[in-house]
């Protein structure tokens, strides 16, 4: 693969690949501490997300699962800063390479922004300038971080529509966003993500919109890129499946709060928080065919009436008055985080069992 | 397909309670092109099953499912409902034959009026068909909404006022109040989150059980779709690939298409209990229906694909008891997946989309 050399105006240099990850003990490339986000409205603040923490390591794939409203996809945007400055209210910190981006100037946020870190959106349709080719696009990404001629541009934006498998891309640069097919168009997507070689991709549900065939393709396309260019991602799903076979670590989300935290093959086998147990055993694929499926009773308590205990008392079937008080994370193993003091007295059932 | 295999299809067993025979919908575009969204599918559905129909966008399943319920009129070929041919009744049969055969919608949302109430909305269908008095349709739309498991709390609210999951059980109680013979589900689960799929789907079985209902259930995600049918046909492109016994179709399927369709499915599983022949990669996307490809429509993503592929289209054959498949090659121990020069097509596969 081309390694894009533009030393003089890249602030880091490419992450090698493989060997920082491989490295014991990496600084994390990011670290969000206590990240709290709250809408504000008229009459006061609705809390979004409350103490979300958590670390990525440099070429690290993590994934950010839960269901609609946990507050996964703020989490995602808040990262880049993207969401509106007027209405949304941060707290805490994001650390990127030492920097807090909750501090940076937009000026300095522009400068992150695309270069350092990038994000993948849901749908590609809305994500892409339908005014402008996706050949514009692409090098106007690039001529924004780096001081090149547009011929350069070109070539570069080109090679980079050649990496994510797009045909005759070098006819395809000329082409709007309309004239692509919906893989196609995430396959863009993930280019215009990758064209200065970030550190980080946020992505938030990149498949979602996708037939399941072309779903295969582009998580195999975006594990191969984040392998070969040592980016770190951050994959922002519902789908359990997909970071099973994607990720190395899952961030499990409920109401707005992180509740677990650990391995993906270690949560898949034995998840240590009962939401993220009954999330495994809600999917259909894990139930003999024509038994009824598990599914979890109750729905989540609106923002504004959260309980200060557990989040998940309610719906919980191994509740005990104890919930009710605050819930901290704790280490129950080596790189094991549960939100549950109950995690080390129960014995949960995950996707084996 | 001639009325003779479809009459083997169903071997001696009851009598369909619908069949469809060589149907063909075909839509006519503004620039005087047409699309064939269904093009030749013939099945048949038997009194208390559960017919699945699977496909990705573009499939034309949706397009089927309408027609089932006769949303839809058929350019060609014909749906028999109990052996009655909808269009040859006089309208007041018509309309009496109808309100057997119902369908619900993806979107839970979209489907319910926003300016009634939920019991308006459930009411409704017992007011068009203009069945009892006003107490007792109220009477029977409460019991509906009862046994779709919302209190009559919920009777006098609106649908904003719901969850995704509360509303689809409007939807499904609405339906009920005709007590129908006869579903169509169209991606009712799709929009819903995981951990209440599970409960909705738990409901259609237990309605099943109840009042004998037969099912025609649509979607894209196979983890559904194995779970509850009893047989699942495969589409692509307006064609029936596949039909027959859920379990074979899935364990062992006949059709590339299928193979490829189960290999995609990301696994919920840790890393070492993945099946290691993962995926037979698909290359590109469905093509237009505009301009399906000669012969086999799969052909172009076909693994498998040989020339004759191109110049002949598959016959619809019954390889084993009960198991339908449209390819030159499969045999009853499975698919081909390979061609003989089996490099080239699958090594290739990136340039080929």
């Amino acid at each position: 693969m081309q390694r894009l050399e533009l030393g003089e105006t890249r602030s880091h240099p490419p992450a090698q690949a493989g060997a920082e990850r491989a490295a014991p003990a990496a600084q994390p490339l990011l670290t969000v501490r206590d990240l709290s986000i709250a809408f504000r409205h008229r009459d006061g603040e609705v809390a979004i997300t409350r103490d979300v923490s958590f670390d990525i390591l440099p070429g690290e794939r993590v994934g950010l699962v839960g269901e609609s409203g946990c507050g996964k996809t703020v989490t995602g945007l808040s990262l880049l800063r993207l969401l509106p400055k007027r209405s949304v209210r941060l707290r805490g910190q994001l650390l990127f390479d030492g920097q807090d981006l909750i501090r940076l100037s937009p000026r300095q946020l522009r400068a992150v922004r695309g270069r350092d870190i990038s994000m993948i959106f849901q749908e590609p349709m809305t994500a892409l300038d339908p005014v402008f080719t996706i050949g514009e696009q692409l090098s106007e990404t690039l001529r924004a971080h780096f001081d090149i001629s547009r011929k350069e541009a070109r070539e570069r934006a080109v090679e980079a529509l050649a990496e994510v498998g797009i045909p005759a891309p070098g006819r395809r640069y000329h082409d709007y966003p309309h004239q692509f097919s919906g893989g196609m168009r995430q396959r863009v997507m993930i280019a215009m993500a990758l064209i200065c070689r970030p550190r980080l991709v946020i992505a938030d549900e990149p498949t979602t919109a996708l037939d399941v065939t072309v779903q295969a393709q582009i998580i195999d396309l975006l594990c191969r890129l984040s392998e070969e260019t040592g980016t770190a991602l951050l994959f922002i799903t519902h789908d359990l499946g997909v970071v099973a076979e994607t990720c190395s670590r899952m961030l499990t989300m409920y109401a707005g709060e992180v509740v677990e935290d650990a391995p993906t093959d270690a949560v898949l086998r034995k998840p240590k928080h009962p939401y993220t147990s009954d999330l495994l055993r809600s999917l259909p694929s894990l139930s003999p065919r024509g038994a009824p499926l598990p599914s979890i009773p109750g729905r989540v308590p609106a923002p504004d009436q959260m309980p200060s205990g557990c989040r998940f008392y309610d719906r919980c079937a191994y509740a005990m008055a104890a919930c009710k008080g605050a819930q901290p994370m704790q280490a129950v193993a080596p790189g094991r985080l549960v939100r549950c003091w109950r995690a080390h007295q129960l014995d949960l059932p995950g996707a084996v069992n | 397909m001639s009325v003779q295999q479809i009459a083997a299809q169903v071997t001696a067993s009851a009598a369909p309670l619908v069949s469809v025979e060589d149907l063909r919908i075909h839509f006519a575009t503004r620039d005087r092109q047409t699309v064939k969204a269904v093009d030749g599918v013939s099945f048949a559905i038997l009194p208390g099953e559960t017919f699945g129909i699977i496909g990705e966008s573009g499939s034309g399943k949706t397009t089927l499912g309408r027609a089932l319920v006769g949303l839809v009129p058929p350019t060609a070929g014909r749906i028999r409902y109990g052996g009655e041919d909808l269009r040859s009744l006089p309208r007041r049969r018509l309309r009496q034959l109808r309100r057997d055969y119902q369908i619900i919608f993806q979107d839970p949302h979209a489907a319910l009026n926003p300016r009634m109430t939920i019991l308006q909305s459930v009411q409704e269908p017992l007011e068009i068909m203009r069945e009892g008095t006003p107490a007792s349709r109220r009477r029977a739309a409460l019991e509906a909404l009862e046994r779709a498991g919302l209190g009559p709390q919920l009777a006098e609210r609106y649908p904003h006022q719901l969850s995704g999951g509360q509303k689809q059980r409007v939807n499904i109680a609405r339906v009920l109040t005709l007590r129908p013979k006869f579903i169509v589900c169209d991606e009712v689960v799709a929009a819903l989150d995981v951990s209440i799929r599970g409960a909705i789907l738990n409901l259609f079985a237990e309605l099943q059980q109840e009042f004998g209902i037969t099912y025609a259930f649509i979607t894209h995600d196979i983890s559904v779709v194995s779970h509850i049918s009893d047989r699942v046909a495969v589409m692509y492109l307006g064609q029936l690939m596949e039909l027959g016994p859920t379990a074979a179709v899935t364990s062992r399927p006949l059709h590339p298409y299928t193979a490829a369709l189960l290999s995609a499915e990301p696994q919920p599983l840790p890393s070492d209990m993945r099946t290691e022949k993962r995926r037979i990669q698909l290359a590109g996307e469905i093509p237009s229906p505009l301009a399906p490809p000669s012969g086999c429509r799969f052909r172009t993503r076909c693994p498998a694909a040989r020339p004759q592929c191109a110049e002949q289209a598959p016959a619809w054959r019954e390889l084993t008891p009960g198991h339908w498949v449209a390819c030159h090659f499969a045999t009853p121990a499975g698919a081909v997946l390979e061609t003989d020069h089996a490099m080239t097509t699958t090594a290739n596969a990136e340039e080929r989309t």
